[in-house]
């Protein structure tokens, strides 16, 4: 043991060094202040390639402010690593293609049919004057499909649904082509069915993903991997099972909670309910 | 009415209007000996001096500064996401009147005039710019060119008055504009302006359609905002300083193309300037036309009627965006 230890720490064994499976995201020390106020501090964790982490946590714990330090739109001290690039080091190029974010709303002013919308996610890969090829639109259309919004592609952004729109962009991200996929609240103004749809859908490309998203149950259902933020700080982390457990629930949404294992499609998973006091002395 | 239709109509429209708008203006003159000259054909001296010195070159840089407005017009109205947004409302043309004014009044030469102007131009945009980011203001944009363009040209109506008491005339130029004066050698500025903004346009499109959504959009989608952006207003302060430098200040072109060609073509970048530089020139040949033949005698600055139209245009704009 003492000898692989030692190998592996200096790593000049080819063999040994390729078993050690780099993370793809690594985050250390990271702070992050908004406007003032801590948004985030000192947060530490990584994530291995292919897998989909689900960022829990009440409103204001720093889900999104960490989906926007992850991306490069925020300004932060400590370091993120995507791949081993450092995130504040990267143009905006190499930046976008590598990372595609889903943001919770976009309201354009000038109006764009969804396909130009779709279409933009070709945009880091394209040099100027660069025209599509019939690859390009074969992904356009593949990536329209998957949303299921092919019949919709010619209808202007604005007049379609708030869950139609979350759709369009995450068709805009396939386009983009990414390893690593960063989505905030992807669920929020989607139907059930399509809660489902998108998630399926994200869990099946393979790449690195991390979603905000306020629905335990489906992210016990969907996420390899929970964190769990309360004010900007780490309160848990793992498998679904060991976040998602009544007093760690309490502590961070404040409420009491009950969590059953239920099935589903053959695989048991935590199902949790809380518990508003209705009457209003227990608030 | 489809798209291609409507392309090549106007096209067609463009064309037509600079031949017909040849025949128009105060002197009188036989059409068909005019025609004839444009054609090579020429036995006539005096058709051949109007055609050639005066009624050309005038609806040729009619046509180019009628373009060049528009298409900044439109450049200025999808990278800000400002549908008011133009070189006249944002001050640039002020700013660009007031360099060409410092220069011919200091140091005249060929080249100066567009050189003072287009600095001009570039101070009045960094003053927007950086007094939006100061005030954090950006949706504001509108309010501070309009208070930037109002000092600009207090200014530069000051500095004509103190170096030629009766400047009324040069002020009225560089207010409102005129075309009567033009010299061919003004294509040589415009016209490079013009069809490198036109490449620009072609070849980073994806780019500035981004912004169509947001800035931050467009830098998730791997533009480099600040530098583009700004690119991008270094070259409608281009495009409005060899305008001001020959034409003088005419106001809201910029504002009205852009908004019709919209409606026709659609928001995205090329469709929108190729369109914008073909209504643009079009509009402003036969408002000159217009400006030529009016009055019996003498000739109305053009500034006058784009900006009676313009501000009429400016309040329909207002109320379209409230009923949204």
């Amino acid at each position: 043991m003492a000898f692989l230890n030692a190998s592996s720490k200096f790593g000049d064994d080819p063999k040994t060094q390729h078993n050690i499976v780099k993370p793809a995201v690594e985050v250390t020390d990271l702070c992050c202040w908004r406007q003032g106020y801590t948004a985030i501090s000192m947060l530490n964790f990584s994530v291995n390639k292919g897998q989909l982490v689900g960022l829990l946590g009440p409103n204001g714990a720093g889900k999104s402010t960490l989906l926007r330090c992850l991306a490069g739109l925020e300004k932060f001290q400590g370091q993120v690593l995507l791949n081993g690039l450092c995130v504040s080091k990267l143009q905006p190029k190499e930046m976008a293609r590598s990372v595609a974010v889903v943001s919770q709303q976009i309201e354009p002013v000038f109006d764009l049919s969804l396909l130009q919308v779709v279409r933009m996610g070709l945009i880091p890969h394209k040099k100027p004057f660069q025209l599509d090829s019939q690859k390009d639109e074969k992904n356009i259309q593949q990536a329209l499909k998957r949303v299921s919004l092919f019949d919709k592609k010619q209808q202007r952004f604005s007049t379609l649904s708030g869950g139609e729109q979350q759709r369009c962009l995450i068709a805009r991200a396939l386009v983009q082509n990414t390893p690593f996929l960063f989505l905030d609240e992807p669920t929020n103004h989607l139907d059930v069915y399509h809660q489902h749809q998108v998630l399926a859908l994200i869990k099946g490309l393979g790449l690195t993903v991390i979603i905000a998203i306020h629905d335990l149950n489906l992210a016990a259902e969907y996420c390899d991997q929970l964190l769990l933020l309360q004010q900007g700080q780490l309160l848990a982390s793992g498998i679904a099972e060991d976040v998602l457990q009544e007093n760690i629930l309490k502590e961070a949404f404040h409420l009491s909670c009950q969590v059953t294992e239920s099935q589903v499609n053959g695989k048991k998973l935590p199902n949790v309910r809380f518990f508003y006091p209705h009457n209003v002395n227990d608030r | 009415m489809n798209t291609i239709t409507l392309r090549w109509g106007l096209l067609g429209l463009a064309l037509l209007s600079v031949i017909l708008c040849i025949n128009i203006g105060p002197t009188e003159t036989n059409s068909f000996q005019l025609y004839r000259c444009l054609f090579w054909e020429c036995d006539d001296a005096f058709s051949r001096t109007l055609l050639w010195e005066f009624r050309l070159p005038r609806v040729i840089i009619g046509f180019l500064a009628g373009s060049a407005l528009a298409i900044a017009g439109a450049i200025l109205q999808n990278t800000t996401r400002n549908p008011l947004a133009e070189p006249y409302l944002l001050g640039i043309v002020s700013g660009a009147g007031l360099g060409a004014v410092v220069v011919t009044s200091f140091a005249a030469s060929f080249l100066s005039v567009p050189l003072g102007a287009f600095a001009g131009a570039i101070i009045a945009i960094s003053a927007i710019l950086i007094i939006g980011k100061m005030t954090a203001r950006m949706e504001h944009l509108i309010l501070i060119g309009v208070a930037i363009s109002f000092l600009l040209a207090a200014i530069m109506q000051g500095i004509l008055y103190i170096t030629d008491p009766l400047a009324s005339k040069r002020i009225l130029f560089w207010l409102m504009g005129s075309l009567a004066d033009v010299k061919i050698h003004a294509t040589y500025f415009i016209v490079p302006v013009i069809l490198f903004t036109t490449i620009i346009c072609i070849g980073f499109s994806r780019q500035i359609d981004a912004f169509l959504i947001s800035d931050e959009q467009a830098k998730l989608l791997g533009v480099s905002v600040t530098v583009f952006k700004a690119f991008l207003l270094v070259l409608c302060a281009l495009l409005s300083a060899v305008v001001v430098a020959f034409c003088g200040g005419i106001g809201f072109v910029g504002l009205m193309v852009p908004h019709i060609v919209r409606l026709w073509f659609g928001h995205t970048i090329i469709p929108l300037v190729l369109g914008s530089g073909l209504l643009g020139g079009i509009f402003l040949i036969w408002v000159d036309a217009l400006a030529r033949s009016l009055l019996v005698g003498q000739e109305l600055p053009i500034g006058i009627i784009t900006s009676l139209m313009g501000s009429l245009f400016f309040i329909i704009v207002l109320f379209k965006q409230s009923e949204k």
